[in-house]
């Protein structure tokens, strides 16, 4: 039996001696959390990235340091990372893939090529679990997201489908929740208008868009991880499906201590 | 804010019932009754409005207008293919048979609601991942359609009414074809090109309120995503 099933489902909620005030005080975290991610994942279609990691994610200095944001093949720790990958190599590679449509529609205008134009990037969020824990100051999360990428490129354009399986830990900080470790596993991707069967390729990271072998755009994971997900091998133990917890601990959790490959 | 347990039961409820308003429209388009459970979704003002990529029904008569030309439509549809498969259903009624062969699932997926402080009215946005299966004058196609839904609601009377509804579709795509390229309109067919007779009203506010997805669109937070605001004269309007 694996680590997260030690609590198995025999562990009952009764056992917390909960108040009214708070029982629905956990209700209503439970919604602010399904709307969080909501929100993270229309910041990411609405290209708005540094307001997604100011209002979204975790501030305070020790756990803006264990902040993560996994994918396929490792992390990003600590929010100056994710703040480097997910705003400012991504600005860049926005400009680069600006510049392979410029080159191809030589007829539109300089103003209409601003950061963004031919980008789409949607993770639509459903079938949430989502535990809180018993002290009340973290919660854990799982998810799966259908999406879509699309953009300009030097081949003309680029579009994929996405299955994705989200995992995350949440942290209630100053009475709001915010995340604290994200982790997208990316299932499969498939080629829109082609055969399925033929173009679906599992183990396909949902960062591929910045995976081109340009060191200033590529996704830098600062701890890679081999086959931090994937759904081969028999690895899809992770990320978790939350349980009832007491209190968090970083084996269960999202980040990359929490992950069945981890090694320190 | 700090809510008592009360305040926060019946906000727990409102969320509730917002979410079950806007998860009952989505069945209702499935099942082709949205135009009958009109006065059961939309609340009586008269300032409601309803939009779409390409503009806004706003104000009552242009929404009921909207929604009588949907009904219309669909007796014509359901009339027109069972005049095309009359051994299958020649021998049912129209009003059985209304609907037949339609089917539009607006899978809302991302809630995010905001309720106000004063608890008199909410915001919403959704995205919408669809599959829409309907009837053309071309005959049957099958699309994908992808968006985003933000609404504006209302407490009357103690129920939750939709009282603004934007809808952005972001790409509306025939399945199996390729989002980037660009393929010729498909050619009526006899059997069905009578549908294009009864067209859907233009929008009394007509405008480009969304521009879908393309290689030349720029990226727009649209519609806004709904930000925490004590009453509604704090906020902005999903409507016009």
């Amino acid at each position: 039996m694996n680590k997260y099933l030690l609590n198995g489902l025999s562990f009952r909620r009764e056992d917390w001696k909960l108040s009214d005030d708070e029982r629905i005080r956990r209700v209503h975290d439970v919604h602010q959390i399904r709307y969080l991610m909501s929100r993270h994942f229309y910041y990411e279609t609405y290209n708005q990235d540094e307001r997604d990691l100011q209002e979204n994610w975790v501030r305070g200095e020790e756990l803006a340091k264990t902040a993560s944001y996994g994918v396929n093949d490792g992390y990003m720790v600590g929010l100056d990372c994710i703040r480097e990958n997910m705003v400012e190599r991504k600005r860049l590679w926005l400009r680069k893939s600006l510049s392979h449509l410029a080159e191809q529609k030589p007829e539109l205008a300089s103003e209409d090529l601003v950061p963004g134009t031919g980008f789409l990037q949607m993770h639509l969020c459903s079938t949430p679990v989502i535990e809180v824990a018993r002290d009340g100051k973290t919660a854990r999360g799982a998810f799966y997201t259908h999406g879509f990428v699309a953009y300009p490129s030097k081949d003309g354009s680029f579009s994929r489908w996405l299955y994705t399986r989200v995992g995350a830990d949440f942290y209630k900080e100053d009475g709001v929740w915010k995340i604290w470790h994200l982790f997208l596993g990316t299932d499969n991707t498939a080629v829109p208008g082609e055969n399925f069967e033929e173009t679906v390729k599992p183990y396909d990271p949902v960062w591929q868009f910045m995976h081109d072998g340009n060191p200033e755009t590529d996704v830098h994971l600062n701890f890679p991880m081999k086959d931090a997900y994937t759904f081969l091998y028999g690895f899809s133990d992770y990320p978790p499906v939350p349980e009832q917890y007491e209190t968090f601990d970083p084996t269960i959790g999202c980040g990359p201590e929490g992950n069945p490959r981890y090694v320190k | 804010m700090r809510f008592t347990t009360e305040e926060l039961t019946t906000r727990w409820e409102d969320l509730r019932a917002i979410e079950n308003l806007m998860g009952r429209r989505a069945f209702y388009e499935i099942q082709c009754e949205e135009e009958f459970r009109f006065s059961e979704l939309w609340s009586s003002r008269d300032d409601i409005c309803l939009g779409f990529n390409h503009g806004y029904y706003q104000g009552r008569s242009a929404v009921l207008e909207y929604y009588d030309s949907q009904k219309k439509r669909t007796e014509l549809k359901t009339k027109l293919i069972q005049k095309a498969y009359p051994d299958k259903l020649g021998d049912k009624s129209l009003e059985e048979l209304y609907g037949v062969g339609i089917m539009k699932s607006d899978n809302l997926t991302n809630p995010l609601v905001e309720l106000a402080e004063d608890g008199l009215t909410a915001k919403g946005l959704w995205s919408m991942e669809a599959f829409d299966i309907d009837l053309h004058s071309s005959g049957h196609q099958a699309r994908w359609k992808w968006g985003r839904a933000g609404a504006d609601f209302i407490k009357e009377g103690g129920v939750w009414k939709l009282w603004h509804l934007v809808i952005a579709t972001e790409f509306d795509i025939v399945m199996g074809a390729d989002i980037h390229k660009e393929y010729p309109p498909f050619e009526a067919n006899p059997l069905y090109e009578e549908i294009d007779t009864v067209p859907l009203p233009e929008p009394n506010v007509p405008r480009l309120v969304y521009e879908s997805y393309s290689l030349r669109r720029p990226v727009t937070e649209f519609p806004p995503v709904p930000v925490a605001y004590g009453t509604f004269a704090d906020t902005f309007s999903y409507g016009v």
